[in-house]
């Protein structure tokens, strides 16, 4: 059930992250000065060697969709994927980091975003042990 | 030997493993036939309603000017029978593309001002105000004038769908370009020398 459950929360994911890397972001978004995802967006910080920041998303996702699945199926996957929320804990403590202090405002969308990576994160790490 | 069912359950896992995979390659190939515009700061409450596009007349507009201590007591009219070439960019102080603009606007201004083309500047009023719009003017020295529109009333009679767009216009008062985004300077400059040749 777990590898399904990883599998459907990265998939969310994945298409939240395809959004945020296509589409602008929808009026809901702009709550005030400091909830303000166009701020985050439009900011130097929305690419990374010249590529959107939410294209890694959609990378991280994806690849994580297939390892929950593949996980399943074998340890060495299990530990695999393991070690990929390891980088996809840490890549949402920068990118939090670089909305708070560098930018000082925050992307709702790209916060669910967040959850949903931690949320990935905490069910492979408890597929691992289990 | 594994019974059916686990056979069964490791092809389900199998094709799901792959499919995000292919997802993410369709969607590679998408980015890379089309990619995505980003120089420009949407506002989602504009530009549904009118669009304006190169070739229509230009609408005369008045705004409450303000500079780098605030709001004055005056106005910023435009008027396009007057029979000047304008060059009018819609901004946010917020909009990030508009702030990597502000130079190279600077510099248009520069160089064509004194060849008769009037700079006028749009500021406008969502997630911001008329202090914050003050402080962008002082810090990126901007030197001609600016309207404020606070409720985006003139971004709306320009089908203006986000920060920054550029209008430049005729001295027949006709739009000759609308330019949305971030543009090189040689872009604004070329639709400008087009006009005074």
């Amino acid at each position: 059930m777990i590898p399904y459950l990883i599998f459907a929360v990265s998939i969310s994911g994945l298409f939240l992250s395809i959004y945020l890397t296509l589409l602008p972001p929808p009026p809901f978004c702009e709550i005030s000065s400091f909830l303000s995802c166009d701020t985050v967006l439009s900011s130097a910080y929305a690419k990374f060697l010249g590529v959107p920041t939410a294209f890694y998303g959609v990378v991280w996702f994806a690849i994580a969709a297939s390892l929950s699945m593949l996980a399943s199926n074998g340890k060495r996957f299990a530990k695999l994927a393991l070690g990929w929320a390891v980088i996809g804990v840490a890549a949402v403590g920068v990118l939090t980091y670089v909305e708070l202090v560098l930018i000082g405002a925050v992307c709702i969308l790209c916060t669910a975003a967040h959850v949903l990576a931690i949320a990935v994160a905490a069910l492979s790490f408890y597929q691992f042990k289990s | 030997m594994p019974s059916k069912k686990v056979k069964k359950k490791r092809n389900l896992s199998t094709y799901l493993a792959v499919l995000p995979a292919a997802l993410l390659v369709v969607f590679i190939v998408y980015l890379v036939a089309t990619p995505p515009s980003q120089s420009i700061s949407t506002i989602a409450t504009t530009g549904q309603t009118n669009t304006v596009k190169t070739g229509d007349i230009a609408a005369p507009f008045s705004l409450d000017l303000i500079d780098e201590t605030g709001l004055k007591n005056e106005k910023v009219t435009f008027r396009p029978d007057s029979g000047q070439i304008y060059f009018i960019d819609f901004i946010h102080e917020w909009c990030v593309h508009c702030r990597n603009m502000a130079p190279i606007v600077e510099r248009l201004h520069q160089t064509y001002a004194e060849k008769g083309v009037v700079f006028i500047t749009v500021a406008g009023g969502y997630n911001t105000d008329a202090q914050k719009t003050a402080q962008f003017i002082k810090n990126y020295r901007v030197t001609w004038p600016v309207g404020f529109d606070p409720q985006l009333e003139i971004f709306r009679q320009y089908g203006v769908r986000g920060t920054p767009t550029y209008v430049i216009v005729n001295r027949n008062g006709i739009i000759t370009a609308k330019l949305e985004g971030e543009q090189p300077y040689e872009a604004l400059a070329r639709e400008l020398d087009r006009l005074l040749g």
